[in-house]
């Protein structure tokens, strides 16, 4: 069986009367790509946060390789990659200069590693940090989150900024450490690259888990977003069949329909193929839309 | 050691400019000493004038001020209000960055415990204020012997130097536990100074009024160099108040910084 890396255990955080996470519980197996899913202030942050003990715990607690995250959290930052959804940085310094510095709480060699991982994403180690666009300091970001080969990899939210080939570039990147026994914890509010990476999901809504699945069972849930426009307005009957079939958040407006759809795409076409349509597009509801109608 | 080290390169230009600007305000003054030996008489007179509320207001005592030292102690008051500035910004700044320039992600996520990067960062800050201290030390000594006709006790001018020392600690972890406690302080410098002036303002006050309460408020009156020229020696009681709340500041800043919330920027 596969040694346990995270394991969180009725956590529960307040910021003052605020509400950050409530009683949450689970664990992440070795060699896990876990994807953590919510939309915005779920409480993915605060959870990231307690575990990297950035924040103390109201109460409830969480271990990483079976080490308390409050009392032995350098031990625990040894083996751990923290990639944060906004990098910052000291001023004045040079790429070089910083990841250097990154690397010396570590106490080994990570040039290699850095001038390796710097190639593959195209990042100029030479120059100031203060000049780079927010996608270069993103990779800056990337680059001391892996440099030291860490055995569990956080991610919050990392791939905004990061044009489309680089986020693939980057996904491959987590896909090898993966592979070479590194658990990857990856946050994030958008379903579709948590879909692309993923094992497992937990699903966050205002504070507490409301969903812990394999990627494969929230795969066959897939949500598409369709808009439709008709030639003809006589399209009630087909939407009403469309509404029974599993479809949510139906707006009709003359010859505009749009809804989100959750069940067999081929059921759902071949009904809306009887229709005399004008123009249809089928595409990824954001998850906010999707909790708003299937997690309530 | 890495913390230590970085927060010393960080810091590197703003106590070069500190040390050049304290160095220079001591020099500019220094010259004034011999003409100031040579006017005693009518500086007396043009004193009187002022009234001795005034003249204690600013930290003028007559029977040290004529004396041996007793100018230079005046001009070296100023050099300690603006090197007490530099102190608690420092102490400030160096907690507080981390927070402002939102690099506390970066830096608590390492593999340093916060006892550990607090204790870097303190004594990262203090070995900059050493060499301050060191610097405009050695330059008011080779200045006072440059320009100064009359000789002076050296034991009493150490000891008046000194409290360049103490003024610096106790400001500096005053600083360090302002910002421990309030993560979000903006500006450093502006605050730095408020709180200096205000410690300043108490220390005329107390001058003025000779309440003795007020005595217990301005770190001024811990380490008051009049009360040196006078006595030879440090005001004991005063001195260990200073002290012990030195240390306090350090050990509560500790305390608070090791189990602070870190907010997401």
């Amino acid at each position: 069986m596969a040694n346990t890396v995270i394991e969180i255990q009725n956590l529960t955080k307040y910021y003052g009367k605020h509400r950050g996470i409530e009683d949450i519980s689970f664990s992440i197996e070795e060699g896990e790509i876990f994807g953590f899913i919510g939309p915005n202030g779920a409480g993915k942050s605060t959870t990231i946060r307690l575990l990297l003990s950035l924040i103390f715990p109201s109460s409830g607690n969480a271990r990483i390789f079976g080490k308390d995250c409050f009392t032995q959290a350098p031990e625990i930052a040894m083996q751990v990659g923290y990639l944060p959804a906004e990098v910052f940085y000291y001023d004045g310094m040079k790429v070089v200069d910083l990841l250097k510095y990154a690397a010396s709480f570590y106490g080994k060699d990570c040039m290699p590693r850095i001038k390796q991982l710097a190639e593959r994403l195209e990042l100029d180690l030479s120059r100031k940090i203060d000049d780079l666009s927010y996608g270069n300091k993103k990779k800056v970001g990337i680059v001391q989150g892996l440099a030291h080969s860490p055995q569990l990899i956080v991610l919050d939210e990392p791939t905004g900024g990061l044009d489309p080939l680089m986020q693939q570039t980057f996904f491959d990147l987590l896909r090898e450490e993966n592979e070479r026994g590194a658990t990857v914890f990856f946050s994030s509010h958008i379903l579709s690259e948590v879909q692309r990476l993923c094992n497992r999901v937990a699903i966050l809504k205002e504070g507490q888990l409301i969903k812990l699945q394999k990627m494969s069972e929230l795969q066959a849930e897939s949500y598409k977003k369709v808009r439709l426009v008709t030639r003809t307005p006589e399209a009630n009957g087909a939407l009403q069949a469309i509404v029974q079939m599993g479809a949510a958040n139906m707006a009709v407006d003359e010859n505009t329909a749009s809804f989100i759809y959750k069940g067999d795409l081929n059921a759902m076409l071949t009904v809306l193929g009887g229709l005399e349509l004008q123009d249809l597009t089928i595409e990824e509801p954001d998850l906010e839309e999707i909790f708003l109608h299937y997690y309530r | 050691m890495n913390v230590l080290l970085q927060e010393i390169i960080q810091y590197r230009k703003g106590l070069l400019a500190w040390i050049i600007g304290l160095s220079l305000g001591a020099l500019m003054f220094m010259p004034f000493l011999p003409a100031f030996a040579d006017n005693v008489d009518s500086m007396k007179d043009f004193l009187a004038g002022m009234g001795q509320t005034l003249t204690g207001a600013i930290g003028i005592d007559f029977e040290v001020f004529f004396g041996p030292l007793g100018f230079f102690n005046y001009i070296y008051s100023f050099i300690l209000l603006a090197a007490g500035i530099q102190a608690l910004a420092l102490g400030l700044r160096i907690i507080a960055k981390e927070t402002r320039f939102k690099t506390a992600d970066f830096l608590l996520t390492k593999p340093k415990s916060r006892v550990s990067i607090y204790l870097q960062k303190v004594f990262a800050g203090i070995i900059c204020l050493i060499i301050t201290q060191v610097v405009v030390g050695l330059v008011c000594l080779f200045s006072l012997m440059a320009f100064s006709s009359q000789s002076f006790p050296m034991q009493t001018f150490l000891l008046l130097v000194s409290t360049l020392s103490t003024m610096q600690f106790f400001l500096f972890t005053l600083g360090i536990l302002i910002a421990a406690l309030v993560p979000k302080l903006k500006q450093t410098i502006g605050v730095a100074i408020g709180i200096t002036l205000l410690f300043y303002v108490l220390y005329m006050v107390a001058n003025v009024t000779e309440d003795e309460l007020y005595n217990w408020f301005t770190p001024f009156k811990y380490f008051e160099g009049n009360y040196i020229i006078a006595n030879q020696s440090y005001d004991t009681q005063m001195l260990a108040l200073g002290l012990s709340l030195t240390l306090l500041f350090f050990v509560v800043g500790l305390v608070v910084y090791r189990r602070r919330d870190v907010h997401s920027v």
